[in-house]
């Protein structure tokens, strides 16, 4: 009676690594470190830039933007609205007021009156409207002592009460904006009343955003910038693109450490050529050889790649897990929920489990394959202890 | 059926420095027959070693070929030669045994790429083991044995698959007298299930034994039959 030989492999092959335990468990957690580091900064350049994109798609289909020479210029809201909606393909304009301001010694992002959040907020939510001196604050922004937040523009420096938080639901798009009381945003903006920052457009066709720039210039009696939601998009695909290059770069040391790893690897397997010649006058053939040394290096590297893969994965979505933002972005608060996109996080595991395994197992294999076509007689006498 | 084995002008030179070449076995014609035991016997350094190495199939001969029946197996390419050596079981005169294994782990290691049932390796192997008088030292690793004892789990080894050719180079070498009878009773076994049985040796102890049913002498890389 037989059983299957691959039983058997398994067994020899678990043995075999239990024979080097330490030198297998010095390559299993050189793999593992390697994938967390290669993986991690590309999921989570991947799910930063996924986020923002889900969010730019909610936002307005042009922004409009009185031009001063000084730069930008708040712009009368009730002209600006009546001139945006006079062209031909708009459907709907809406002055907005928000600016940034420090709080402590960061940059938060203000909002003035509910209509900027109103296309992120639940009816429930929507209900949490700031009164003068309230503040409903994002899922990023920690109130200083306890539930006071200090505000500082370079005009005024206001204390507010806050009431609520935004849920976290409204992800990256309001992960560190302060929602205030109209009057409240218009004092640290330095917005006169009857004034707003800019104006949400929405147009009757998305494809026709790009085409009316020239139309809404003709229909303002000041220079304005319009940043369309396709540029708005690209800019900040082209800024993930760079983290993501620059990821990439700090991905240099990790193509070395492989390098090094395939090296090692590779020059242990060769140092066995006196087992492998053993094996063969023992009646293994060159597939057995080559199937054990599979089997061997699969046991390691499959489980601690996907170890690996799932660390980096939880470290990046995992809710709260904080430090590959510090790391990597120089976040000091609580991050924001990012968005998985389940195909592309797919791709990414892929990528990276591709990148890790194929070396690793070539460099197991090759040697094996290599010795294991000669005769055992060279391999005993070449390799003998 | 097991086939006879027959060397067919046999030679192999070995490579030396500056691109020499010595000759160590000399057109060598000899046939060894399945149910008998072949005892060759020779000097230090006569080429014993390199014409078991060649009748298993370890190496290429310089010249002419290693037959079994009508195949020149020494002139096959290597993996059909590794298939064929599933046939023989080699004792080298060194054990190379695997040392950070147990007894019973190096005996199981030749069936392993046959598939055999796990409950029967460990029975076939303990049965070996058990034969050649090891049976105390089952567990215990190779590493920690003497020469004697890595040399019959070297034989145990050997003998585990039941195989139709045996070659064994020096197999009483570092052996009480005990363990002599117990390697010879071993050797016997194997004849008496009609394998082709060679085995090198230059201790009085074989031949003062009668062991062997026809003695060769292999001197100065040539093959005589006494």
């Amino acid at each position: 009676m037989k059983c299957s030989t691959s039983n058997l492999m398994w067994i020899w092959a678990a043995k075999d690594i239990l024979r080097h335990p330490l030198e297998s468990a010095l390559l299993g957690g050189a793999l593992l470190v390697l994938v967390v580091v290669m993986a991690m900064p590309l999921l989570l350049t991947q799910a930063l830039s996924g986020s923002a994109e889900r969010i730019l798609l909610q936002s307005p289909a042009l922004v409009v933007r009185r031009l001063n020479p000084g730069g930008w210029a708040p712009l009368p809201a009730v002209q600006a609205t009546a001139a945006a909606r006079a062209v031909a393909g708009v459907t709907s304009a809406r002055a907005r007021i928000w600016g940034t301001v420090r709080a402590g010694d960061r940059t938060v992002t203000v909002i003035g009156g509910g209509e900027a959040l109103e296309d992120l907020l639940s009816k429930e939510d929507a209900g949490l409207l700031p009164n003068p001196g309230q503040a409903v604050a994002g899922p990023g922004i920690l109130a200083d002592g306890g539930d006071h937040l200090t505000l500082q523009s370079p005009a005024v420096r206001i204390s507010l009460k806050v009431i609520g938080r935004l849920p976290p639901a409204v992800g990256l798009a309001a992960h560190d904006v302060i929602w205030l009381h109209d009057e409240d945003a218009r004092r640290l903006l330095s917005i006169p009343e009857g004034f707003a920052s800019d104006l949400a457009v929405d147009v009757f066709h998305d494809g026709e955003a790009d085409t009316l720039g020239p139309d809404l210039v003709q229909a303002f009696p000041w220079p304005i910038q319009i940043v369309t939601r396709s540029q708005a998009i690209g800019d900040y695909q082209a800024g993930y693109a760079r983290r993501g290059g620059l990821a990439s770069v700090a991905g240099l040391p990790s193509l070395l450490a492989l390098a090094l790893i395939v090296a090692a690897v590779v020059r242990e397997r060769t140092g066995r050529r006196y087992e492998v010649g053993l094996l063969k006058a023992m009646g293994w053939t060159t597939r057995n050889i080559i199937g054990l040394q599979m089997f061997r290096a699969v046991s390691i590297g499959l489980p601690v790649t996907a170890v690996g893969l799932l660390t980096s994965y939880g470290l990046v979505f995992w809710p709260g897990a904080t430090w590959p933002g510090y790391w990597l972005l120089g976040w000091d608060q609580q991050p924001p929920a990012l968005f998985l996109d389940p195909a592309g996080a797919l791709l990414v595991l892929l990528e990276v489990g591709g990148l890790v395994l194929v070396p690793y197992l070539a460099a197991t294999l090759w040697p094996a394959a290599r010795g294991a076509a000669a005769d055992p007689q060279g391999l005993i006498e070449g390799g003998v202890r | 059926m097991t086939e006879a084995m027959h060397c067919h002008g046999l030679g192999f030179d070995r490579p030396m420095a500056r691109g020499l070449k010595r000759s160590v076995l000399k057109r060598i014609d000899a046939t060894f027959h399945p149910g008998r035991i072949a005892l060759i016997t020779g000097a230090t350094g006569a080429g014993k070693s390199t014409l078991l190495h060649l009748l298993g199939g370890m190496m290429r001969p310089t010249v002419g070929d290693v037959r079994v029946g009508q195949e020149a197996v020494s002139r096959w390419v290597t993996a059909h030669r590794d298939m064929w050596r599933r046939n023989v079981g080699i004792v080298f005169q060194q054990p190379h045994l695997f040392d950070d294994m147990t007894v019973l782990e190096n005996v199981a290691v030749p069936m392993i790429p046959r598939g055999v049932r796990l409950a029967e390796l460990r029975m076939r192997a303990l049965d070996i083991i058990s034969r050649l008088g090891l049976s105390h030292l089952t567990c215990d690793r190779a590493g920690a044995l003497s020469l004697g004892e890595c040399q019959r789990v070297s034989i145990a080894r050997a003998l585990v698959c039941e195989p139709s050719v045996l070659l064994c180079d020096e197999p009483t070498a570092y052996q009480d007298p005990e363990s002599i009878a117990l390697v010879l009773k071993a050797l016997a076994d194997a004849r008496d299930r009609q394998a082709v049985v060679v085995v090198t040796g230059h201790d009085p102890r074989l031949t003062q034994t009668r062991f062997g049913d026809d003695h060769y002498m292999l001197k100065r890389g040539r093959l005589s039959e006494l």
